[in-house]
C-alpha cells in the first residue's frame, strides 16, 4: 500500500452559502467530495486509496453550523464539531445520549474538527477496503474478509451481504435510538429521511454507507422531543479508550412508568454496516421492569440471526451482555 | 465556472491546482503569480501573531506548510493521519492536528506552534519550564504535541484534576510511555505540584 | 504459601545462576524488592479483598518479575584534563531519550571530584574522537560505562599524582586529589592544580598527553585517542575490573486491576514497582524508565498487535490505530517506582541497568487473579 505524506493535487472550493455549494457538488458529482472536518478524508487521499477531482470544503458554510432549539425538539447543522456536541447544554440535559456518544469518539483533536455530518457519512473501517483493495465495496467481485483466513475480528455479525465490513461511527448508533431525521439538500430541493432510513447496507447498496448521492448535502440533523429527557444508556467498547472505533456500542433509550418500561429504542453499532435496532429485544421489554432479570431474559434475543466469522465470534456475548446492562441499569 | 455565481458572492476560496504542475511546490509568491488561479493560493497566514504570505497548494496540510516552507520544525509529523498528535497546533486556541488540516483553512484565524509558547524575550513558557522540571520527555519527539495539548488546557482550565490533565493530553501519544511525567508536568506549571 | 513467598524461595540470588548457559550474576536482590514491594503496596491486605466487586466487576492481584541482563565488560573508557581545567568526558553511548550518556558521564566527575559544570561531554559523532563503546540497548550502559568512566579516572589520577611526585618531589602515592588539585596527603599546600597537570602533559607528552597508549585499548579508542593527542592530561582505559558474571536489571510488580467480565475491560487501578537495579543513578531517569516500560507492558501485554492475512500476505496495521499503542487513558497514570538501592559489588558506583525488565514485570496484569 503506497503511503505519502501529501495529497495528490486537485481543486479546492471553500464556498460559503449552500446554494454554491450544491452547485459545485452537483457539477462535480463523483469527482467530487465534501469536506466537514476532513478527518476521515484525508486518509483515503493520502494512501490513494480514493482519488477525486475536487475538495469542496464546507467548514465556511456558518448557516450549516450550529445546535438551535425549536419547537419540535433541536436541530443540528451538520457542520456542527463533535466538541460543540459534547458542550452543548441543551443537549446535555435532553439528549445526553448524543453527547455521551460524541465525547467518546477518536481523540480531543478528532472531535475539535471532525463533525457531526462527516461523523454520520464517514465510510466503514474495514482495513482491506482501506488500504485500496478492489474488493466488493469498491466496486471489485470479491471480499477478503469474510474467508476461512480473512482477519475478521472487527467485522459484521448480521446483515452480510457479499460485504461485511462493520459501521464505524459512534453517533450514528445515538441518532437511531433518537428517532433523529436528517436534512439532506441537492439542487433539487430537499428530503427529509429518519437517521434509520439515512443509513444503508450491502444488501441495498454496496458501495455507499448512506443514502447520500453525489450532489446531496446533509444539511442538518434534527432531534425530535420524543424522547427528551428519557432514560439512556451508551456504552462503547473497543480496545483502547482514546483513537478506536468501537468493537461493539449500545445506545439505548427508555421511557418508563412505575418501573416498567413503556417504550424502548436499543440500537447496537459496529455489529453490521448500519446501526441495528434491536426490536426484538424492544418488543420483548414492553411493560416489562427494567432491571437485571429482565436484562438477563431477553439478552440472548439480541443475536439471533448473528452469523459469526473467523475472528469475531465474541460480538455475540458482547452485543449480549452490553444490552443487558443497559435495561439493567 | 458556472456565470451566475460572482466570485464576491460565492468563494471564500476557490484554489486551482493548475499552478503548481508549472511552478512546483515549496516555492513563493513571485513565481506562483504566473499560473491561472494562483493568486488563490497565496494565503496570508498568521503564524505566531506574524502575519507571512505564502503558496500554499489546494491539498496541503499545515503540518506541511509550517515545516516545508516557513521552516517551522518544531512541529513534528509521528503519523500523518491524525493518529499520534505529534503535529498538534492550536487555531484559535484549539487543539488540532495540523496533519490533518488544510493550510487553506486557517486563512483567517491565528495558528500558534510550538516555536510560538514562549515570551517574545524567550522565557519558556511555563509548561516548558514545568515539563524540563518534571523530566517529562524521553526522547522528546511527542513533545512539542503534549506542550501544544497543555497550553490550550491551562488557559481554559487554570486549575485542572489530574484526571482533566489526562483527559487534556489523551489526544497524545507517547511512545516512550512518560505519560505519568507530562501529567505531573502540567500539574506542576498550573502551580500545583511543586 | 504466599504467593510472594514462593516467589522469594524460587527468585535468583547474588549466588544464583541465570539464562540458558545457566552463568553466575554479579548480584541479585529480587528477594529484597519482593519484600520492600509487598509492604509498599500493602499486599497481605490486598490479598485478603474480596475478588467479587459486583455485577461483572472483578478484582485481580498480581505480582511479576521482571528480568534482562544489564550490562558488559571490557569496553573502554576515555576522559581529559585541558588546560583551562575543564573534564572532558568522551561516550559514544547514544541517547534514547534516557540520557544515559550523561548519567554514566558523572562516573567521571565524581572519581575526579569535578563539579558537573566544570565538565563537557563530547558525543554523538565519531569525530569527537568517541572511545569503544557498548550500544545504548538491553539496559547495558549504566553498568558499562559507569565502569570504563571509572577505570579511565583511575588512569588520569594515577597520571596526576606521577606528575606531581615528579615536579614537587616524593612518590605518588603521597598524593591525593581533591578540589581540582593534586597534593601532598600531608601538607595541601604543595601540589598542582587539574590546569598545571594538563599543560604539564602536554609539556611531558608519551603517555600523559596520549601519544602512547596502552594496547589493548579497542582499534576504536585507540584512533580516538591520536585524535586527543596533545591536547592535555588523558586518561584511557580498558575495563579490566576484575569480576564475573551478568549483571542483572531486576524488578518487581504488584498491580491490582479490575477487570468487567462482561466486556473483557481492565482497570489498573494500582501500580507498584520496585527494582532491583543497584545504585540508582539518576532518580528522575529512574522513574521514567520503570514508567515508560511499565506503559510498554501494558501494550505488549494486552493492546499491542500485528494483524497478518495469512492467505494474501497482506499486514493489517499500516496504522497506529491499528497497531494499538497505549494511549494514556490505558495506562495508571499514578504509579509507585521505587529501587532496593543495594550497590553491586562489581561496579565502582554501584549501579546495573534497569530498562527492559520493566515491560516484564507490568505484564503480571494478565494472570492476576
Ligand atoms: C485515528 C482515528 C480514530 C477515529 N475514531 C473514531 C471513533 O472512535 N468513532 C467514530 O465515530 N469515528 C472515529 N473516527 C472517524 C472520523 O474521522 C470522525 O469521527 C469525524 O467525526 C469525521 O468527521 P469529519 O467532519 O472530519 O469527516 P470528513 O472527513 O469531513 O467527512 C467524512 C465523510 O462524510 C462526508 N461528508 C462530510 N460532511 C458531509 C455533509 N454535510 N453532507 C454530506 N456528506 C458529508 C464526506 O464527503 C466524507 O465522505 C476516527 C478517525 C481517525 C482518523
Ligand atoms: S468486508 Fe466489505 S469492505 Fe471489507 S473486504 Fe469485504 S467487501 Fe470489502
Ligand atoms: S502527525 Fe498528525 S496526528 Fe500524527
Ligand atoms: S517522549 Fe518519546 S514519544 Fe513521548
Amino acid at each position: 500500500m503506497p503511503s505519502h505524506d501529501v495529497m495528490p493535487n486537485m481543486e479546492l472550493y471553500q464556498p460559503i452559502q449552500v446554494e454554491d455549494a450544491l452547485e459545485i457538488a452537483n457539477r462535480y458529482a463523483e469527482r467530487g467530495w465534501l469536506v466537514g472536518g476532513g478527518q476521515d478524508t484525508y486518509g483515503w487521499l493520502k494512501d490513494r486509496a480514493k482519488s477525486v477531482d475536487a475538495l469542496i470544503d464546507l467548514s465556511a458554510i456558518e448557516e450549516l453550523r450550529g445546535i438551535r432549539e425549536t419547537t419540535e425538539g433541536v436541530e443540528i447543522g451538520a457542520l456542527t464539531t463533535l466538541t460543540e456536541i459534547v458542550n452543548s447544554d441543551v443537549l446535555q440535559s435532553n439528549f445526553s445520549l448524543l453527547t455521551d456518544a460524541a465525547a467518546v469518539v477518536a481523540s480531543p483533536q478528532i472531535r475539535n474538527i471532525g463533525t457531526l455530518g462527516g461523523n454520520v457519512s464517514q465510510d466503514v473501517r474495514c482495513w482491506y477496503y482501506r488500504r485500496g483493495l478492489s474488493c466488493y465495496r469498491a466496486g471489485g467481485n470479491l471480499c477478503y474478509a469474510d474467508t476461512p483466513q480473512g482477519m475478521n475480528r472487527e467485522h459484521a455479525l448480521f446483515e452480510g451481504s457479499r460485504c461485511v465490513a462493520a459501521g464505524a461511527s459512534d453517533t450514528a448508533s445515538a441518532l437511531v435510538a433518537l428517532d433523529a431525521s436528517m436534512v439532506i439538500r441537492n439542487q433539487n430541493g430537499e428530503t427529509v429521511v429518519s437517521a434509520e432510513d439515512f443509513f444503508v447496507g450491502p444488501a441495498n447498496d454496496i458501495i455507499n454507507t448512506t443514502i447520500l448521492r453525489p450532489g446531496d448535502i446533509l444539511t442538518t440533523v434534527r432531534i425530535p422531543n420524543t424522547w427528551a429527557g428519557a432514560t439512556f444508556y451508551w456504552e462503547k467498547v473497543a480496545d483502547r479508550n482514546v483513537w478506536d472505533f468501537s468493537l461493539v456500542n449500545i445506545a439505548a433509550a427508555f421511557k418508563t412508568s412505575d418501573g416498567n418500561i413503556t417504550e424502548s429504542r436499543i440500537v447496537a453499532g459496529a455489529v453490521q454496516t448500519t446501526p441495528r435496532r434491536l426490536t426484538t429485544v424492544e418488543n420483548a421489554i414492553q411493560g416489562r421492569p427494567k432491571n437485571q432479570q429482565t436484562g438477563e431474559s431477553v439478552m440472548t434475543l439480541a443475536t439471533e440471526g448473528a452469523r459469526t466469522l473467523a475472528h469475531n465470534g465474541f460480538k455475540v456475548p458482547l452485543l449480549q451482555n452490553l444490552v443487558k446492562r443497559a435495561i439493567s441499569t | 465556472m458556472n456565470s451566475k455565481l460572482t466570485r464576491r458572492r460565492f468563494i471564500k476560496g476557490v484554489i486551482f491546482s493548475g499552478a503548481a504542475a508549472t511552478s512546483g511546490a515549496g516555492l513563493y509568491l513571485a513565481q506562483a503569480q504566473q499560473g491561472a488561479g494562483a493568486a488563490e493560493r497565496l494565503v496570508n497566514l498568521n503564524i505566531k501573531g506574524r502575519t507571512r504570505p505564502v503558496d500554499v497548494m489546494p491539498s496541503e496540510t499545515l503540518a506541511y506548510t509550517l515545516r516545508y516552507k516557513l521552516d517551522l520544525t518544531g512541529t513534528k509529523i509521528g503519523c500523518n493521519r491524525g493518529e499520534c498528535g505529534a503535529c498538534t497546533v492550536l487555531i484559535d486556541g484549539v487543539p488540532n492536528y495540523s496533519c490533518s488540516v488544510l493550510t487553506h483553512n486557517v486563512k483567517d484565524k491565528a495558528v500558534i506552534s510550538i516555536e510560538g509558547v514562549k515570551a517574545t524575550d524567550g522565557t519558556l513558557h511555563a509548561v516548558q519550564q514545568a515539563f524540563i522540571a518534571e523530566n517529562s520527555p524521553q526522547c522528546g519527539f511527542c513533545t512539542p504535541g503534549q506542550v501544544m495539548s497543555a497550553v490550550a488546557l491551562l488557559n481554559d482550565n487554570p486549575n485542572p484534576t489530574r484526571e482533566e490533565v489526562r483527559a487534556g493530553l489523551s489526544g497524545n501519544l507517547c511512545r516512550c510511555g512518560a505519560y505519568e511525567h507530562y501529567i505531573n508536568g502540567v500539574l506542576r506549571a498550573s502551580g500545583q505540584l511543586a | 504459601m504466599s504467593r510472594v513467598r514462593f516467589r522469594q524461595i524460587n527468585a535468583l540470588r547474588s549466588d544464583g545462576y541465570q539464562g540458558g548457559s545457566q552463568g553466575p550474576v554479579t548480584s541479585s536482590f529480587i528477594s529484597e524488592a519482593l519484600a520492600q514491594g509487598q509492604r509498599e503496596f500493602n499486599w497481605e491486605e490486598r490479598e485478603q479483598l474480596p475478588r467479587d466487586l459486583g455485577g461483572s466487576k472483578r478484582r485481580g492481584i498480581g505480582l511479576g518479575i521482571g528480568y534482562h541482563g544489564a550490562g558488559g565488560r571490557g569496553y573502554d573508557g576515555l576522559l581529559r584534563i585541558t588546560p583551562d581545567g575543564i573534564l572532558q568526558i568522551h561516550s559514544g553511548v547514544g541517547n534514547l531519550g534516557t540520557y544515559s550518556y550523561a548519567s554514566n558521564a558523572r562516573t567521571a566527575a565524581e572519581v575526579m571530584q569535578i563539579p558537573w559544570e566544570r565538565t563537557e561531554i563530547h558525543r554523538g559523532r565519531s569525530d569527537r574522537h568517541l572511545p569503544h563503546s557498548s550500544g545504548q540497548g538491553g539496559s547495558n550502559t549504566v553498568f558499562t560505562h559507569a565502569r570504563t568512566n571509572w577505570v579511565a579516572g583511575q588512569d588520569l589520577i594515577t597520571k596526576m599524582r606521577e606528575i606531581a611526585a615528579m615536579d614537587l618531589g616524593g612518590e605518588p602515592d603521597d598524593y591525593e586529589i581533591g578540589g581540582e588539585r593534586v597534593f601532598r596527603s600531608d601538607d595541601n599546600s604543595v601540589g598542582l592544580t587539574y590546569a598545571q597537570t594538563a599543560q604539564r602533559a602536554i609539556d611531558l607528552g608519551g603517555k600523559y598527553d596520549g601519544s602512547e597508549y596502552p594496547d589493548d585499548l579497542n582499534p576504536l579508542t585507540q584512533l580516538a585517542v591520536q585524535g586527543v593527542q596533545g591536547t592535555g592530561l588523558v586518561g584511557a582505559a580498558k575495563d579490566n575490573i576484575p569480576g564475573q558474571g551478568q549483571p542483572p536489571g531486576n524488578i518487581i510488580g504488584f498491580i491490582e486491576i479490575e477487570l468487567d467480565t462482561d466486556t473483557g475491560k481492565m482497570d489498573i487501578i494500582d501500580y507498584t514497582a520496585v527494582a532491583d537495579c543497584g545504585t540508582v543513578q539518576h532518580p528522575k531517569n529512574f522513574d521514567n524508565a520503570m514508567r515508560g516500560g511499565a506503559v510498554w507492558g501494558v501494550g505488549l501485554s494486552n493492546l499491542e498487535r500485528h494483524v497478518y492475512d495469512p492467505q494474501n500476505g497482506l499486514p493489517a496495521n499500516t496504522g497506529l490505530y491499528q497497531s494499538k499503542p497505549p494511549t494514556n487513558m490505558d495506562v495508571p497514570v499514578d504509579t509507585v517506582s521505587q529501587a532496593v538501592n543495594i550497590p553491586d559489588p562489581q561496579n565502582p558506583t554501584g549501579g546495573r541497568g534497569i530498562g527492559e525488565p520493566t515491560q516484564g514485570a507490568m505484564s503480571l496484569l494478565l494472570p492476576a487473579r
